[in-house]
């Protein structure tokens, strides 16, 4: 074979020589005249030719040396261009489509790209300095070398260097002050100038962003300044300082942000914010932000420099995003949770209250039980159903009526009730089930769910049965001289939003406490947990009872808003809708867990009046399932993987420990036959 | 070979025992896992068992740690001098809770847990945050973090862990975790430490380290060893008494010295060599 191809190659090369030496007369004089005639073309062109290719090396370098910064400035910008588009040329959203032009050209898309471009500056930055980046690079500096990258990185370790990077970054911040005053503020303007920002000043609302910019900018990128955090440069009076600011700053941010208040500032009205529920929301954010600069990163400060670098270069491969940027995307998060409903319409207002503020509460309650504990709960919707009955039992509105006219409450009063009901139908069911392991749990929730759905339809003395119940009252506060009903969607939706913030904050000191430890503990080898002294049993108990107290709450919200209560609304869709919640944004993970519920709970709203998507709602469960199904496939640690589940995961992948812990995976709880026949088991495996 | 066992037993009864155990009889269905199993251990001692393998050591350690349950026999237990404890009948966490801490055969870490977490749990499972507490981070709840990480770091530096305690468990060496197990035992706060095979699949150097180990916990800490254990040479140099179980039977019991010497020892073992060899 390679003796033919030579053959040919050296018959080849003789053809063209011969026809080379015949073609010559005429070829040589051509070949000249063309070289002639290029020859001054090359000469001016080459010195912009020697720039494009050096661009090219060095965009290409700086591409090998910040791919991620690059990309994660990429989704910012287009993130902001998307919103812009979807918020349409008028802001309003209610063309989004229509005006792609319209909305591309506007200040509008300008406001949203600078935005973007703050986030993705306070993102990077504090990313870079809690992986440890700066130092790492400053150390390299030492050794010498000149390119592009070193010399970006000796400016950026240099405090001089590191003192611009901080200015810079803050004038961004400001300019997307302006930016945010120009989307939502009283007065908008059309194109960006330095004069249309000096007529943002009169008005309060823009000071508020700025010192919201200030704020975000302290408390995410204080990374800038020091790696330790401001703790290391700042003295101890001075953090103080900056973080009662802070929090002052975010109670102006609440009062020029809020629609409902006069846009100029008055000393009498600052009393009225306190009644308003987001000003307390802007507090919460702001002591957030403040507790940012007072305490220094964990990760900075307590472990040991090889650690941090082996923490980042696993950081930098594994996770998108560092701790250090996650904090400043929940800031964001808080800021759209409570502003952007102010501004939608009624519609939507009444989604993210019932359906999206509802559903994340249940999916954060079974989250406790199938992310944390692992187990499997099937039947979680009975919860659900015991908070809303007893809400519309002790509201007076069953048929069945409590025993004295004084228990007729508000739900307000009801909330710790039901809860207590809700737990301990979990500790009924708990007790004697959770001695089981994976499936046969899985079955006899299922059991339970169903039980608690045949008495509400068929117990209809007591629940009203398949008519339902009608009239439970709002929440409402009567209360010396304070009055206030809950009955709009808006005031509702901040009610549950305090309340899913509350259970969040709650649930992510638990999940990193001794109990959350002892939970995944359990969830990996329930055996060695208990030759640790843990009651696993107790533990698993612990987890349903969370969970079954978290529904019970969400039932009181079911109860309370909607007014009516149906027994189809407790059928075993809904746990299975909740369960799709749950592993659609990543078992164990919070901030999957609410991300997911707006988009499995809020898209199929969205859709369902849409012109192109739009869809009956019949087959909802049908794209549900190809959803998840997808999922499972390529991601399935969930949209934002808890960092335990995503490690089980890996570890099963290598055929290591099981990563489907709902499947049962321990073989410590056994009792009598099953222990028998599980020490056989045992004993054939170890005497191979 | 009952009246050994029972010529044991008598010859310490006036000894200051922390297990005393009293003719158990394993049985699962038709077969004998352990029959008529009598043994004793002092305070303070390191006691290693000894067989070839399916001869029920860790068949004994499970029954020791309430895993399972002898139908015959009773297990006594004394974390100190004037207290004891029945283990027959008890849970395994109730039987940990006792002072009784154990490794498992093939390691059995959380592998999804970072080294320090491993053994925080296990610090962590005598302190009485409930989830309220934890959830609201109160005062008692910040006030036992605190201990907890302080012993962690300790046992961390003890076994010699501390510069990988940010380490996911399963990214560790096999001898690392070994180490790590024992570690995350005696968080526990053991009074009795039950090793089941330490040494399996380690190579020499993390054996010397590992009979290191071994002997400052038994001498610095006080803690007395209950080892199993194939690796010969590792057994001789720690154990001051050894016990041989073949087929479910204590079949010997006595110094390393004698045990070497001892014709049905060397009869067990010489009929399941290329047994012992596959390990």
């Amino acid at each position: 074979m390679t003796r033919l191809t030579h053959h040919a190659v050296m018959w080849l090369r003789r053809f063209v020589s011969i026809l080379g030496r015949l073609l010559a007369p005429i070829g040589r004089p051509v070949g000249r005249l063309v070289a002639r005639l290029w020859r001054p073309f090359g000469r001016l062109l080459s010195p912009p030719w020697r720039i494009v290719v050096r661009c090219g090396r060095l965009l290409a370098s700086v591409w090998h040396r910040y791919d991620n910064d690059i990309r994660l400035l990429g989704c910012c910008l287009a993130g902001g261009a998307m919103l812009a588009i979807i918020t349409g040329p008028d802001g309003s959203g209610t063309e989004p489509l229509d005006g792609l032009k319209g909305s591309l050209i506007s200040a509008r898309v300008w406001d949203y790209l600078i935005f973007g471009l703050a986030l993705w500056l306070v993102m990077t930055a504090a990313r870079k300095v809690r992986n440890g980046e700066l130092p790492a690079a400053a150390a390299k500096l030492r050794g010498g070398g000149g390119t592009l990258r070193t010399r970006w990185d000796s400016m950026i370790s240099s405090s001089s260097g590191r003192r611009f990077v901080g200015s810079v970054s803050l004038v961004v911040c400001l300019l997307a002050a302006f930016a945010l005053a120009n989307l939502l503020g009283p007065f908008v303007f059309d194109k960006w100038s330095l004069g249309n920002l000096g007529h943002q000043l009169p008005y309060p609302r823009t000071y508020a962003y700025l010192v919201l910019a200030v704020a975000f900018w302290a408390a995410s990128a204080r990374a800038i300044l020091d790696r330790r955090g401001l703790r290391g440069t700042l003295t101890g009076r001075r953090r103080v300082v900056l973080a009662t600011v802070i929090v002052v700053g975010s109670f102006i941010v609440a009062y020029g942000g809020d629609p409902w208040l006069p846009t100029h500032f008055h000393w009498s009205n600052v009393g009225d914010l306190f009644l308003h529920w987001p000003t307390y929301g802007w507090l919460a954010g702001g002591c957030f932000a403040a507790r940012g600069v007072l305490v220094a990163p964990r990760v900075a400060s307590s472990s040991p420099p090889v650690l941090q670098a082996s923490m980042a270069a696993r950081g930098r491969q594994r996770r998108f995003l560092a701790p250090g940027q996650a904090q400043v995307l929940y800031i964001v998060a808080l800021f759209i949770a409570i502003e952007a409903p102010k501004f939608l319409a009624a519609y939507w207002q009444d989604t993210f209250a019932i359906n999206v503020g509802i559903y994340a509460l249940l999916a954060l309650g079974l989250n406790v039980v199938v992310g944390f504990a692992g187990l499997l709960d099937l039947g979680y919707v009975a919860f659900y159903a015991v908070g809303a009955y007893v809400t519309a039992y002790l509201s007076g509105a069953l048929p069945i009526q409590p025993p004295h006219a004084l228990l007729h409450l508000n739900p307000f009063l009801i909330v710790p009730l039901a809860i207590l009901a809700a737990m301990g139908a979990g500790i009924l069911l708990g007790l004697p089930t959770l001695r089981l392991r994976g499936d046969y749990l899985a079955i006899v929730t299922l059991g339970f769910g169903e039980i608690i759905y045949a008495i509400s339809e068929n117990q209809s003395n007591w629940t009203g049965g398949g008519q339902g119940t009608t009239y439970i009252p709002p929440f409402s506060i009567n209360f010396i001289g304070i009055h206030a009903n809950f009955d709009t969607p808006i005031t509702f939706y901040y009610v549950i939003l305090v309340v899913v913030l509350g259970v969040l904050v709650l649930f992510n000191s638990l999940n990193h406490s001794k109990v959350g430890r002892t939970w995944a503990a359990i969830r990996e080898d329930e055996a060695a947990a208990e030759s640790l002294g843990i009651n696993g049993l107790k533990y698993k108990v612990m987890a349903f009872a969370i969970g079954a107290s978290t529904g019970g709450f969400a039932g009181v919200f079911e109860a309370s808003t909607v007014h009516l209560l149906y027994p189809s609304y407790f059928v075993l869709q809904v746990s299975i809708l909740v369960l799709a919640v749950v592993i659609f944004g990543g078992m164990g993970s919070l901030a999957g867990v609410l991300l997911s519920a707006v988009i499995i709970e809020g898209v199929p709203f969205y859709l369902k009046f849409h012109p192109i998507f739009g869809y009956t709602g019949q087959d909802l469960f049908l794209w549900l399932g190809a959803i998840l199904i997808l999922m499972m496939i390529f991601r399935p640690q969930g949209l934002i993987p808890s960092r335990r589940r995503e490690r089980e995961i890996n570890l099963a992948e290598h055929g290591l420990g099981h990563a489907d812990s709902l499947l049962g995976t321990s073989e410590g709880v056994l009792h009598g036959a099953d222990r028998d026949r599980y020490a056989e088991y045992d004993r054939e495996e170890y005497s191979e | 070979m009952t009246s050994q066992a029972a010529n044991a037993v008598v010859t310490g009864a006036g000894v200051d025992m922390i297990f005393d155990v009293q003719s158990i009889t394993m049985r699962f269905g038709g077969v004998v896992s352990l029959s008529n199993v009598s043994l004793h251990q002092r305070r303070g001692e390191i006691l290693s068992v000894i067989g070839p393998n399916g001869a029920g050591k860790t068949s004994l350690f499970n029954c020791l740690t309430g895993v399972y349950v002898p139908q015959e026999g009773t297990i006594t237990f004394r974390p100190t001098a004037g207290q004891s404890v029945q283990i027959v009948g008890r849970k395994p966490h109730r039987v940990s809770r006792a002072g009784i801490g154990r490794t498992f055969q093939t390691s059995r870490l959380f592998g999804a847990l970072t080294t320090f977490e491993n053994v925080k749990i296990g610090v962590e499972a005598r302190q009485r945050t409930g989830p309220i507490g934890a959830m609201l981070k109160l005062p008692r709840t910040r006030r036992e973090e605190r201990t907890s990480d302080a012993r962690t770091k300790d046992l961390l530096a003890f076994v010699g862990l501390l510069d990988q305690a940010n380490v996911p468990a399963s990214a560790l060496a096999y001898g690392d975790r070994r180490r790590l197990e024992i570690a995350r035992s005696l968080g526990t706060e053991p009074k009795v430490l039950l090793l089941d095979e330490p040494a399996a699949g380690t190579n020499p150097t993390e054996k010397v380290e590992l009979t290191e180990l071994i002997r400052t916990i038994n001498t610095r800490l006080g803690i007395s060893v209950l080892l199993i254990e194939h690796d010969m040479r590792l057994v001789m140099a720690l154990a001051e008494r050894i016990i041989v179980l073949n087929f479910g039977q204590v079949i010997a019991e006595g110094s390393p010295g004698e045990i070497q010497q001892n014709p049905a020892v060397i009869e067990a073992y010489l009929g399941a060599t290329h047994e012992d060899d596959e390990r």
